[in-house]
């Protein structure tokens, strides 16, 4: 996942040390002479970790101590436990900072002019001023009502522009027929216009019949329109 | 109908055979699922919370998408079996302390739940021991897969499923994972931790998860970003950094054994003497206290009681369960004296 990566990166190391893929190792390394191995970064104490670094698939083994093991883990810089704090860099906020921030564009009664003329929903009443208050959605129309806003809002938030992942599979299968019907009214203007009747006749058929039958499968019914 | 005993069991999620047990106690996935043709539940009136409440009860009855599950009113519960629900995570703080209509489907076994009329109309919950993030995700994802049957959900193309707040927009998927991290709060890392997280998205929560402190050395990893990825890519990203997160723990463990094993167990044994001694323990002080006790069982520093007879005594000790297990009432200072004497009693029955 490039977003896992992207942390690793500083130490410009990649490792995956899950339970089912262990690469790290608890016992201590012995080298040939009998001695213990040190650890390759800090050359101190007893290396007791082995990782692998998988850089442009070339693979390259380092041995560690426990305390540049853990370092190293989190991609921070290698340094002594204990001794230092970091503060948290907060890189996500709360949602009514961000609408603030958005809405710090122009002065204050630019503001309250754009929210009084704002639109408000019909459906819930919620309006521009309330929705930027809140930082709450007053009901599913909203999202067409304050769209530009909540754009901005995800793409703060989120850093995301489109939805990814499931969508609920009747509404797979509602839009995959609204595509077809587009489909096949195109086809349809070009029948009419090309005078095939008989063929405009057996579209508009197939038209009515996936407009009234919910459950008319497109997908068999475009196997049936390709055959 | 909540059965009167419930306080007195433990919780599935407690088991200590899950993976990755001895830092991570449970993985828990949730989604946010609204229906189409309603509004949100805080721009509800009453009369149509109620209404939308029944219509959401009669559904989730006749789907019966969690075996042997029944319906539970949380308005009409008392406050005290509202606290043992939210205290067993069947239910969340803010449904537990909402207003008007509003309810949750769960069963005994208590490893999946749907909440209704919390923030959004439907909250559907697994919840499973250890570390197990596949397996729980594909718990709630075939939970939903029931649901999306008999409830029109309010999804676009663009943004997903919509939701009331928008930091649930597009996947309304949060993934919550609950670890013991006491020697990366003893050394002063959890700083770091949080660094790391929040710089892929994640997030890293106390205890009772937004907002709240950390109790006994206990975080929650969970994601924030829910929009514009997809639910496997959430799930692997928490996986990869609670894998981290756990190695890292181990190592500052094994540091601060090899540097002075002596300070450690000190520490150990002087919680495992105040449990077993005191007259009088707050539910902050347990925490901390059992958190040690639970370090020193995971070191080997002390093996006189099993791993899961402390991970329930953590659930027992809550205010919600001391109050029920006990019967102390609402007096801060006696359910102190209570806990501190069920806690005694404990011991000297589960340790070896």
């Amino acid at each position: 996942m490039e977003s896992t990566s992207e942390i690793w990166s500083d130490s410009g190391a990649e490792f995956d040390a899950t339970p089912e893929n262990p690469i790290q190792e608890d016992s201590q390394f012995d080298l040939e002479d009998g001695a213990k191995m040190l650890c390759e970064h800090c050359g101190k104490n007893p290396a007791s970790h082995k990782t692998t670094d998988i850089i442009n698939h070339v693979k390259s083994v380092k041995h560690l101590c426990d305390a540049c093991f853990v370092a190293e883990g989190l991609g921070l810089p290698f340094t002594k436990m204990n001794l230092v704090e970091t503060k948290p860099t907060v890189s996500f906020q709360p949602v009514a900072d961000i609408q603030i921030q958005i809405v710090q564009g122009g002065s204050r009664e630019e503001q309250e002019l754009e929210e009084a003329l704002g639109p408000t929903c019909e459906i819930c009443g919620l309006d521009l001023a309330t929705f930027r208050k809140k930082g709450a959605i007053g009901c599913p129309h909203d999202f067409d009502v304050f769209v530009e806003e909540i754009r901005a809002v995800l793409l703060k938030l989120h850093g995301g522009r489109e939805h990814r992942g499931k969508l609920p599979r009747a509404y797979q299968t509602r839009r995959a027929r609204a595509h077809q019907i587009r489909q096949l009214e195109t086809d349809l203007d070009r029948a009419v216009a090309e005078e095939k009747y008989e063929e405009a006749a057996k579209l508009r058929d197939r038209i009515r019949a996936l407009q009234r039958d919910p459950d008319t499968h497109p997908v068999e019914d475009a196997t049936r329109h390709d055959g | 109908m909540m059965d009167d005993d419930l306080a007195s069991r433990p919780c599935s999620w407690l088991s200590p055979q899950g993976p990755e047990s001895d830092i991570v106690l449970s993985t828990r996935v949730r989604l946010a699922r609204n229906l189409g043709d309603w509004k949100m539940p805080w721009r509800l009136t009453p009369q149509e919370r109620s209404e939308l409440y029944d219509l959401i009860a009669a559904r989730l009855e006749s789907a019966a998408p969690v075996p042997d599950a029944s319906m539970e009113r949380v308005d009409e519960l008392s406050g005290l079996k509202r606290d043992v629900l939210v205290e067993r995570h069947v239910i969340s703080r803010e449904l537990a302390q909402g207003e008007g209509a509003r309810g949750v489907l769960f069963s005994r076994s208590e490893d999946s739940s749907v909440m209704a009329l919390e923030e959004d109309h439907l909250r559907l919950q697994a919840l499973r021991r250890g570390l197990q993030l596949e397996s729980t995700w594909r718990a709630v994802d075939l939970l939903d897969d029931a649901l999306e049957e008999v409830f029109d959900y309010a999804v676009s193309e663009e943004f997903g499923y919509l939701t009331a707040c928008p930091t649930n927009v597009g996947t309304g998927l949060r993934v919550s994972v609950m670890t013991h991290l006491p020697t990366l709060v003893e050394t002063g890392q959890i700083p770091k931790v949080k660094t790391a997280a929040s710089r892929v998205g994640l997030v890293l929560r106390g205890f009772r998860g937004e907002g709240s402190k950390s109790q006994g050395d206990f975080f929650q990893i969970s994601n924030q970003v829910t929009f514009g990825r997809s639910e496997e890519e959430i799930i692997r990203l928490v996986q990869s950094m609670t894998g981290k997160i756990v190695e890292w723990e181990r190592g500052v463990r094994r540091l601060l054994l090899d540097q002075d094993r002596t300070v450690l167990e000190n520490r150990v044994w002087r919680a495992w003497g105040t449990l077993q001694h005191a007259r009088i323990m707050s539910s902050e002080e347990a925490m901390e206290q059992l958190s040690l006790i639970r370090l020193g069982i995971n070191t080997k520093l002390l093996v006189h009681l099993t791993l899961g007879d402390l991970n329930e005594l953590f659930l027992y000790i809550q205010p919600g369960h001391i109050r029920t297990l006990t019967g102390a009432g609402e007096d801060p200072r006696a359910r102190d004296e209570m806990r501190a004497r069920f806690i005694r009693q404990y011991l000297a029955d589960r340790a070896r």
